[in-house]
Parts: C-alpha cells; structure tokens; sequence
C-alpha cells in the first residue's frame, strides 16, 4: 500500500501557533502576578496579619468547599467548546463566575472554622476594618483565582484534544477497514455462485429441446453480468438501474421455477432520479427467491414496492413462504445489506425483515432520499 | 441486400451467419477474418452492410471503419463484447451496435432499424432514420452520463449525490474529504484513497499529500518565485502545489503541453 495515498497523519502542533499560545499565556501570568502584586503592596498595610495568612485547616477547608465549583465550571467549560461566538464568551463567563465566587467561600471557610475550631485557634479579632481592606482583598483573590482557573482549563482542554485527536485517528482507522471489508463483502454477495450454476445448468438442459430459450437465456445471463460487473465498480446506482437489475435476475429465475413463480415490480423507467447503493436490492430479492421456494411445493409470489415518504426511500419486498418455515438467524446477505446501511449512512437508514403474516415474509429498507445536486449554472462545469 | 461478415473468430461468424439466413432479403457475399483482407474486398466490391467485430487481433474494427470513405462507405454494424463502446461507435457513423451475446429477438430488432435506413430513399425516410441514430446516440451519450460514479456527500446536514464530472478538487479534512464543486464545497464521509478511486474517470493530479484536482476543470496555471505550481480552478479556487510534488506536477503539465 502506497502510504503517500492515505490521508495525511495529523502533524505536532506548528512553531507559530506554540509561540503565539504560549506567549499570550504568559502576557496573562505576567499581567496577572503584576496586578496582584501591587493590590497587595499598596494595601497590605490595611490588613490583619491573621486574615492573611490563615493557618492550614481553613486553607483546606477552602480548597474542599471550592472544588464543587471548580468541576462544576470545568464541566460546563469543556461542553462549551472555543467558537469565536460563543463558546469563548462562555469560557471567560465561566473563569469569572469562578473567580467572583471564590472570595464569599473563602470567607464562608473562615466562619465555619471559627465556629468548628472555638477556643484552639485564635480567631482574627472582629475589630472594625479599614475601608478598602475589603475591596483589596477580593480583587486579590479574584485575580489570583482567575490565574488558578486559566491554568487548569489549558490542562483540561489540553488532554480533551489529546483524547479527540487519539480517537479520531482510530476512527479513521475503523472507518477504512470497514469500507474496504464492506465493499469485498459487497462485491462477493451480489450474485451467489449457487445461483449461477444452477442458471448455467437451466441452460444446459434447454439446449437441446428449446434451442430458441436457451440462446436467449445466454443473453439474458450475459446482460445480468454485464450490469453486475458495471454496478460492481459503483458505490450508487439510480434506482431505476437497481430495478431493471432486479427484474433481469427474477427472470431468469422465472424460466427456471416458472410455473411456480409469480413475481411484480414497479415500472423502472417511472421511478424519480433517486441513488441508492449498488446492488442494494440483490441480496434481498435473492433470499425471497430461495427462501420462497424452500419448504412448499406451492406458488410463491415476490412483490417489490418502491415508494418516498417524508423525503425518504422506502424500498420492501414481500414473497410468500412456506408457513412452518422457522425463521433462521439472520443470513449473510441480510447482515451485509444492514453494515453496507450503516456504514453509508448510519442511523439515517435501516433494514427490517421479519415474517409478515403466517405465510409471507416481509424485507423492507429505509434511507435517505439522494438526489443529484442540482447544478448552480448550466453548462459551467466540466470544458 | 449484400452483407460481409468480419470477425476473427469462426465460430463467432457461424452465428452470425445462421442469423443472416434466417432473413430472406439478406445475403452473405463474404466473410473475412481479417480487417485488412475485409478493406481490400469492400474496396473492390462494395455490400450493402457490414458486421463488423471491434476487438481483432490485428487490426480493429473501429479502424477499419475510419480507414472508409465515409460518402459510400457501406452501412456499419458493430459487434462486440464490450458496451463502452457504442458511443464511439456512432460517432463513426454506424448504424447500429450488436452486443454479443445476442439472440434472435436482438438480431432482428437491429436488423429493423437497418432496413429503416437501407431503405431510405424519400427525404421523410432519411430524415427518419437519422432521427433513429441521433436518438441511439443521446442514448448512448446519457447511459454513459448515468452511469459515471457519483460520491456520497454532506451539505450542512443534507445528503446528496455528486457526480465525479463535477467535482473539482478533494482534500482530505480529518475524516473527511472535502470536495470542492464550483463556489460550493461539501464534505465526504469517505478516505481520500477511496473518494479517488471514485474519480478514476476523470483526469485526475495530486498536487500536493492531502489534495487532488481535476485536470477537466484547471482554468490557469502560473509559477510562484521558488517554483511551486498555483492553479486556478473553474468555480474561482486556487490551489498551489507542495514541494515534495512540484516535480510531478510539472511533468504532468509539460506532457499535457505536447
């Protein structure tokens, strides 16, 4: 496998975009420490040593009561996301939230040690406190909470990335192994060898008696390949193109089970320009024919029925079955049309099969309607 | 009227033959294994009609069909194997284009359309039969539109189908490929190796590791200073070559050149 044609690894973070992170980080911690600083040099004169350097039970106690609000806040924050609109406005929110309510705890801490720790530690006297105290104190610890706050969202969005980045390569990974094992599984599916055999020796026995049938069997056959090998090479076909595929096959079954098969489809060329899959349609209308047939020697009738609902496509086929058929597990063809399903359009499309009545079972898939884009100007692409 | 036979391959012929004597109004003056014996012989002795297979080992059909004066020349019925052909069947001017393999239903029904235009003489009856060709033609030229590939993909959150044709250029974006149709741009849910091989129809470059243009739809191409390709698509986008594929895209260019 040529490695220049898978998509690019994701390359380390560029030269320009670490200067500028970093740098705009570190204009904050300066801006941050130089504003504290010099709250708390013009107004460390006003305080009460005590208030400031409360002993270590109550900066426990702080932290403990904080810590609801920091998860809080960094929950909300990586939901946020970093939209210029409006997951930035919401992060700074979030850091000043944060940062506001820091100062109301850390008083909270304090009374709640006051009243737990009575009589083993000296409280600060409640004497009354220069005007400007106060406002010193909250504004130093808002900024300093503020600082707190941004470093540990870098930490927490950094490793969010990290983890985004990890599993999005699995996915990528995931993804191509799927399409390729789809796809094998796909093209292996689409016709069973069984059945060509069984077509090939039809043909055989025609040779002789009814030269006539069995050259335009050939050509039948021949016609069935032809579109099988061309829808092969395809991930869409239109849904006319499945249809007439669909009537090709159930034809040629017709000459070899005809006075047992009854078989109606809509009209290929009426059906609107919708896409579905390749082949989509085949493994479905196959198990009608062979589980039609299976366990009963009397008529089987396979209907398809192509119609749009609310801008999806619903595409069913019903066939009669005999009625003490047990419903086996789920065979190979219905599990490659469900995983074919989901890995084009995951929940947006789906496979129900499941016996309808006593003596009819019922196959049925739901997508998306596809259309074609419809061309902006005329004539303007391909010179 | 007066019809050859050429193909290499008897028993091929034979077939062809059986058919040709079921008709009464056909006749089968010569049967030719090669081309060039063929051209020799309608040179000399005109028929009416030729079957005509295109894959022979020396010389192919469709040569032998442009080798012929196309004022009188004879009428011309492909046979081969292979549709992909009918297009350029018609545009050599045959009348008709038989699959192998065919039965008799088929071999009449071309034959109808023959005798439509063998038997032309009034101005109505030939402007009838060009109005069969032309219509064999659109046809031809749509199932070849039809079933060009088309991609899967997302347009804020509505799924459509693109045909390869239209599609300019493809980036691969993460798990996407990001495809670039005129101004609009959509995003595939696909590898970028599979979305190309999508696009094998169409001339495709890579121009640089995440990014493959349509050649159908470069409208200018220009040089920076330090050598790197810039070209400049139909919708308007402009793209530029990487370093590591300048050399790739400059030999791709200089041979479109010649």
């Amino acid at each position: 496998m040529n490695t220049e044609i898978l998509p690019p690894a994701p390359k380390p973070i560029a030269l320009r975009t670490l200067l500028m992170i970093s740098g705009l980080f570190w204009v904050y911690v300066t801006l941050s420490n130089v504003l504290y600083a010099t709250n708390m040099s013009v107004n460390a004169a006003l305080f009460h040593a005590d208030a400031m350097y409360a002993p270590w039970q109550v900066r426990i106690v702080q932290h403990v009561l904080l810590l609801p609000l920091l998860l809080i806040c960094y929950w909300a924050s990586s939901r946020a996301g970093w939209g210029m609109r409006r997951g930035l406005p919401l992060q700074l929110l979030l850091a000043v939230i944060f940062a506001v309510l820091c100062y109301p705890a850390m008083n909270l801490a304090i009374h709640i040690c006051m009243w737990y720790f009575q009589g083993h530690w000296d409280v600060p006297s409640e004497g009354p406190e220069p005007s400007g105290a106060e406002r010193a104190a909250w504004s130093a610890s808002f900024i300093s909470f503020f600082l707190t706050y941004g470093f540990g969202v870098a930490l927490v969005s950094g490793f969010n990335w990290y983890q985004l980045h990890r599993d999005s390569e699995l996915r990528a990974a995931a993804l191509e192994r799927v399409w390729t094992t789809a796809r094998l599984t796909a093209l292996r599916m689409q016709l069973s060898p069984h059945t060509l055999f069984n077509l090939l020796h039809t043909i055989r026995g025609q040779i002789n008696p009814e030269p006539e049938i069995a050259r335009s069997m050939v050509v039948q056959l021949a016609d069935l390949l032809r579109r099988l090998l061309s829808a092969g090479q395809r991930d869409f076909s239109l849904i006319s193109e499945e249809l007439s595929f669909a009537r090709m096959y159930l034809e040629l079954q017709q000459q070899r089970f005809g006075d047992r098969l009854t078989v109606s489809l809509p009209d290929a060329g009426a059906q609107p320009a919708l896409w579905v899959p390749s082949l989509i349609l085949q493994p479905l209308v196959e198990n009608a024919v062979l589980h039609g047939l299976a366990g009963h020697d009397g008529p089987v009738d396979i209907r398809l029925e192509v119609w749009l609902s609310a801008d999806r496509l619903i595409m069913r086929i019903v066939n009669t079955t005999a009625s003490s058929a047990v419903a086996a597990g789920e065979g190979i063809g219905l599990s490659n049309v469900r995983e074919r399903l989901a890995v084009q359009f995951g929940a947006r499309a789906s496979l129900s099969a499941y016996r309808a009545e006593a003596t009819s079972w019922m196959a049925q898939i739901t997508m998306p309607a596809l259309r074609e884009r419809a061309p902006a100007t005329p004539g303007g692409g391909a010179s | 009227m007066k019809a050859f036979i050429v193909d290499d391959e008897r028993v091929a012929r034979r077939a062809l033959r059986e058919c040709c004597e079921a008709e009464p109004d056909l006749e089968v003056t010569g049967e030719f294994a090669r081309a060039a014996d063929a051209l020799e012989a309608i040179r000399r002795d005109p028929p009416h009609l030729i079957f005509l297979d295109i894959e022979m080992a020396t010389m192919s059909g469709m040569q032998l069909a442009r080798a012929l004066d196309p004022a009188d020349a004879p009428l011309i019925v492909f046979v081969t194997a292979h549709d992909h052909y009918a297009r350029e069947a018609f545009e050599v001017s045959a009348v008709d284009y038989l699959l192998k393999p065919f039965d008799e239903t088929r071999f009449r029904t071309m034959l109808g359309r023959v005798r439509q235009r063998h038997g032309a003489n009034t101005a109505a009856e030939r402007r009838a039969a060009v109005d069969t060709l032309l219509e064999q033609l659109q046809r031809a030229t749509r199932k070849a539109a039809e079933t060009r590939p088309r991609i899967l993909a997302d347009a804020g959150g509505r799924m459509q189908m693109i045909d390869v044709a239209q599609v300019e250029l493809l980036e691969a974006d993460r798990n996407y490929v990001r495809l670039r149709v005129g101004k609009e741009s959509f995003h595939a849910r696909t590898t970028l190796r599979h979305a190309e091989e999508a696009m094998s129809s169409q001339p495709m470059l890579r121009i640089s590791r995440s990014c493959v243009l349509n050649m159908n739809h470069v409208r200018e191409v220009n040089r920076t200073l330090r050598g790197d390709f810039v070209l400049v698509l139909s919708g308007g986008t402009t793209v530029s070559s990487s370093q590591g594929y300048r050399d790739k895209v400059r030999m791709h260019l200089e041979q479109l050149m010649i």
